[in-house]
């Protein structure tokens, strides 16, 4: 075997497979219930515990989660599907086979759009979306000679999503999976947590010489519990097969697993045996038509995706770029936005600003998301439009969402029980605006001698002396009168 | 089929075998293959292989939760558990 | 209709007793333990008769009777269940030691039928293990013996149920039928048994040998009984996708003595290829007493059945379901397991020990069938040529309403005669697996006896759903035959 050329001609070549949980009431094949960290074993039953002459049932909702994804992923959906059989043993499968998808998956070669510079895109190809049961979860205590299994989350409905080998970096890897999540997301299917576990992803990665066609072995990645460590992970193992093929050596096809603490991948033991999953047809299931009307009424029942949201937050509502991706990045967000802007007569903008900035941090502070802030779009319209209207300063209107979220009153209560009626006032005004002139001395003839800054210093005593509730842009023009200009 | 197949496919369905039952088994598996190899007799190109003999259509059940669980009763047929696992033989890591 | 003298008693007419009060259940169950109490140590039918449980329901039924409020089409009707179907309460082995002291924690739909109808289940009987055999003598527990000769087997997988019905212990039992495993013990040991078109009884609560194939049916003394039985357990469920989503006809209500106007199919492979001289004569005979009730017959010279294909298919597709389907015994969540150090031997040990020969042979030879490299020559081939079944029954009956012919091509054998011999052994299902590759509803009925007094089965084949025409059939053929109830001699005994 001949050593291919050395690390410069070499271009990595990666594809990632995404495994999300979809969000049910119940499991996959049966009515257990679908829920995270629960006591050991409550949530199981006959059907996923495996027990003898039980049966599958299709739960129909995840069928529907699971075509809706492929859609939202622009996937072709086929007329009928069925599911097939993956055979091996492990303690966490209870039934000694994994009921997945095998040659006619829900769905087939969609995309993910990833923004690059310059507003341009790249498609990344979304190879196919099937439809699976979950496995338990298995412990290993510590210098035990047991493992132990829980069952809860065998037979939870989960979704496959397996892209075409079109990444090329660590990087952009990085970005479709947020821009997958994104979608997701936006379709409502999964709550895409990989702290909870309910989306997982393992990557695959080889080299090949710059315009060849020619792979090297694949590696393909395991225990990637971030989307950053599969960035780093990535990375990591790019290299280490970039030095493998500099020094002339091959790299093995196999298995590795990112170490986090390590930060490095590691061989998963080579003990592991060669699988041979014997998939075929699962008999207890007959195929499952999918009618048009069904597909029809899914495609209308999705929102409009992240992408057609940004272009139209830009264009129509005339949003910065970086505005316009921040809002749009999550559904909640946008939504949370849009029903903002329905409440009528407010600055997109001005709106904008608020849910990115009060809103958001609210919600981080009390460690919700943004529909569990308590701010009623109304409210913060209503905010938004006194600000317009000059009756509320910028300040003023921070501390009068927070007390609508911590209160509950309506805007016009928060701004009473606050006292923070705007000075708007000339008379009123001047008095601080000469205090403020008075104490600063060194500012004003700063200021005189062409420094524009010193302005703004000026404008902040005022309204540190009227508690922020000084209108900034009647101070602005009272100072600059004193002052001659 | 020949030994080495009979000990690969136990492996494959975890079936332990002792020598003498993998020569025996190995004898009556080929003696059953040469049997059935009758079916190549049978021109099948461009059949649709029948997974399922009728013409079924598979039906969907609602996305409940089923109010009862029998999850006490299942644990009890389970033979070794620990504060509501199930213990199995350490899986090597 | 008449009742015969002798040992039997109808389901039916046991039904009408305890619903008039003629007799109660108490009575019917003590005289039924008392019967199996004299001839089990002979015939080993059971695995387990639940005494307790089976009088403490004929008391709660004598009481509903008492109170006026009794009602149910098998009220007070012992039913024995075999051992691969769920009853929550009893064991289920499936005649395993892989799944010795398992009890279930619910019952199989067809057993929740025969509850809700008044049925009493008297017990579990005994079968080959997992359904995997011919003879029932792949029983990890003991050999059933066939109550016409104890030295010969009862067929299988079972045997108990169509030995407990011979012997005159129950009237009704419960079998499951993947290539004949219902029909092939029924011919075998005289009685009736009918595996219903598949996805007409809900397979829930059987556990699954081959699930494109298993159907759960009925196997009793009279056609009048069966129709009854299978009336009560077919039907949708929702547990089930593969059960058919219409409520099924009454059984009952379409049985009819006349065969006019019906064309039976006769073909070479079931008749006059038929390996036993004495079954021959009796399915030619039988085929007269057919044309003599009016029907007409249709030789179909023309169509090729394939019935030299059907144990390759069927071993093929069976036992590549079947190595799936017993992935799950395991050890780890019910059965005793072997103990062993570590994980892999956990599995193989306990596997390898406590699964039997028979069930070992089938797991490596669906395991090899399905595994990469051999996939397509041996699972794919096998189910295209079974769609090649499935389109030759739907030429043949274009032009005939049945096909009929013998269920068995051999009389009962002798215990032990062809357990060594997987190959032979698979041959005694040649002539009921083409109906089950192809889902049909198909009964074996008595049509008499050889010279050595052996009882041979006459069977009666229907297109897909044709359940109630095909019992109907086998009806007319009973009515004529003059067969109808009649026990093995053994059960005169204690008559
Ligand atoms: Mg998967
Ligand atoms: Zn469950």
């Amino acid at each position: 075997m001949t050593a291919p050329r050395a690390a410069p001609d070499l271009e990595p070549v990666i594809g990632l497979e995404v495994h999300v949980q979809l969000a049910t009431r119940s499991k996959l094949f049966c009515a257990c219930r679908n829920e995270y960290g629960a006591a050991p074993n409550a949530h199981v039953c006959p059907v996923c515990t495996g027990q003898p002459g039980v049966l599958p049932v299709l739960n129909e909702q995840a069928l529907s989660l699971g075509l809706s994804a492929a859609l939202a992923l622009g996937c072709e959906v086929p007329a009928s599907t069925k599911f097939d059989r993956k055979n091996y043993f492990y303690p966490d499968l209870p039934k000694g086979y994994q009921i997945s998808q095998y040659d006619r998956p829900l769905g087939l070669g969609g995309a993910v759009e990833l923004a690059g510079d310059g507003g341009a895109t790249r498609r990344v190809g979304v190879a196919r979306v099937h439809l699976e049961e979950d496995a338990g979860k298995t412990l290993h205590p510590p210098g035990e000679n047991y493992s132990l299994v829980d069952l809860n989350r065998a037979g939870v409905p989960l979704l496959e999503i397996v892209s075409a080998p079109d990444l090329r970096s660590p990087e952009e890897a990085h970005r479709y999976l947020v821009a997958l999540k994104r979608t997701l997301r936006y379709a409502r299917v999964s709550e895409c947590d990989m702290e909870k576990g309910s989306l997982r992803c393992d990557a695959n990665v080889s080299l090949r010489a710059r315009g060849s066609s020619a792979l090297n072995a694949r590696v393909e990645i395991k225990n990637l519990n971030s989307f950053r460590n599969v960035e780093r992970a990535l990375a990591h193992d790019i290299a280490r097969q970039t030095t493998l093929l500099a020094a002339g050596e091959a790299v093995l096809q196999e298995t590795r697993m990112w170490r986090e603490e390590e930060e490095c991948t590691a061989p998963l033991r080579s003990k592991e045996e060669e699988h041979d999953y014997r998939y075929f047809p699962e008999p207890d299931l007959p195929e499952f038509a999918i009618p048009p009307e069904l597909v029809e009424r899914l495609r209308a029942g999705l929102p409009e995706m992240p992408a057609a949201r940004l272009e139209r937050y830009i264009g129509r509502l005339g949003l910065p770029a970086e505005t316009a991706a921040a809002l749009a990045a999550d559904w909640e967000v946008a939504d949370y936005y849009e029903r903002c802007l329905a409440a009528g007569g407010v600055p997109a903008r001005a709106v904008a600003s608020f849910v990115l900035g009060a809103v958001l941090q609210e919600a981080n502070a009390r460690h919700v998301s943004v529909s569990g802030v308590n701010i009623p779009p109304a409210s913060l319209a209503e905010v938004a439009r006194l600000v317009e209207a000059g009756a509320l300063s910028h300040q003023a209107a921070r501390k009068v969402l927070a007390e609508i979220a911590a209160s509950g009153q309506s805007a016009a209560q928060a701004v009473a029980s606050l006292g923070l009626e705007q000075v708007s006032d000339r008379a009123q005004l001047a008095v601080a605006v000469d205090a403020a002139l008075a104490a600063a001395p060194v500012a004003v003839a700063q200021y005189r001698a062409g420094k524009q800054n010193a302005l703004n210093a000026l404008v902040g005593a005022v309204m540190k002396a009227t508690r922020g509730k000084a209108d900034p842009k009647l101070a602005r023009q009272l100072l600059l009168e004193r002052l001659g200009a | 089929m020949d030994r080495t197949t009979v000990d690969w496919v136990a492996r494959l369905a975890r079936l332990e075998i002792d020598e003498r039952t993998s020569a025996r088994l190995a004898a009556q598996l080929s003696a059953i293959l040469e049997y059935f190899r009758s079916l190549e007799q049978l021109a099948t190109a461009g059949i649709a292989p029948a997974a399922h003999p009728g013409d079924l259509r598979g039906s969907t059940r609602p996305d409940e939760e089923a109010a009862a669980s029998a999850a006490a009763q299942l644990l009890a047929n389970v033979p070794r558990t620990r504060d509501g696992f199930i213990q199995v033989p350490r899986i090597i890591e | 209709m008449t009742s015969p003298a002798g040992a039997f008693r109808s389901a039916v007419s046991i039904r009408d007793d305890v619903v008039h009060g003629r007799r109660s259940a108490r009575e019917v169950i003590e005289e039924t333990l008392a019967r199996i109490d004299r001839l089990e140590p002979r015939v080993d039918a059971f695995l387990a008769v639940d005494r307790a449980g089976a009088l403490a329901r004929a008391a709660e039924i004598d009481a509903e009777v008492t109170a006026g409020r009794a009602q149910g089409r098998l009220l007070g009707v012992p039913v024995a269940v075999k051992d691969n179907i769920c009853v929550r309460g009893l064991p289920a082995t499936c005649a395993s030691r892989i799944l010795a002291g398992y009890h279930p924690p619910f019952s199989a739909h067809a057993v929740e039928r025969v509850l809700a109808e008044g049925g009493v289940v008297i017990g579990k009987t005994n079968c080959d293990e997992f359904g995997m055999g011919s003879s029932t003598e792949n029983s990890a527990y003991k050999p059933t013996r066939n109550p016409h000769d104890l030295e010969r087997v009862p067929g299988g997988s079972s045997g108990g149920s169509a030995a407990a019905v011979a012997a005159g212990m129950v009237p009704l039992s419960l079998g499951s039928d993947t290539g004949g495993s219902i029909r092939q013990p029924a011919s075998l040991c005289g009685v009736i048994g009918f595996k219903p078109t598949f996805g007409a009884v809900s397979r829930f609560g059987l556990v699954a040998f081959a699930s494109s194939l298993d159907q759960i049916g009925p196997l009793g003394a009279s056609l009048l009984d069966v129709a009854t039985l299978a009336s009560v357990i077919a039907g949708p469920d929702a547990r089930d996708s593969t059960a058919l989503p219409r409520p099924a006809p009454d059984f009952v209500a379409a049985l009819s003595p006349s065969l006019e106007g019906v064309r039976i199919g006769v073909h070479r492979d079931y008749v006059e290829d038929v390996a036993d001289a004495a079954v021959r004569a009796l399915i030619g005979r039988a085929l007269e007493t057919l044309r003599e009730a009016g029907a007409r017959i249709v030789h179909l010279d023309g169509v090729d059945l394939l019935s030299r294909y059907a144990v390759p298919a069927y071993y093929l597709v069976a036992n590549s379901e079947a190595s799936s389907n017993l992935a799950r015994f395991d050890g780890l969540r019910y059965g005793p397991g072997a103990g062993a150090p570590d994980l892999l031997s956990t599995y193989t040990a306990t596997r390898g020990r406590l699964f039997g020969e028979e069930v070992k042979r089938r797991i490596l030879l669906g395991t090899f069938a399905l595994s990469s490299g051999y996939h397509d020559a041996y699972y794919l081939k096998a189910l295209r040529v079974r769609r090649l079944f499935i389109e030759a029954f739907q030429e043949a009956f274009r032009n005939v309403d049945f096909i009929a012919g013998a269920t068995s091509p051999i009389p009962a054998f002798a215990l032990g005669e062809k357990i060594d011999d997987p190959v032979t052994m698979y041959q005694c299902d040649v002539l009921t697996i083409p109906a089950s590759l192809a889902g049909l509803p198909a009964v074996s009925v008595p049509c008499g006896r050889t010279p050595q007094g052996l009882p041979v089965g006459l069977q009666i084949i229907g297109p897909a759903l044709a359940d109630a025409r095909v019992l109907s059939c086998a009806f007319a053929f009973e009515q004529r035959s003059g067969l109808m109830g009649t026990l093995a001699p053994l059960a005169e005994e204690v008559a």
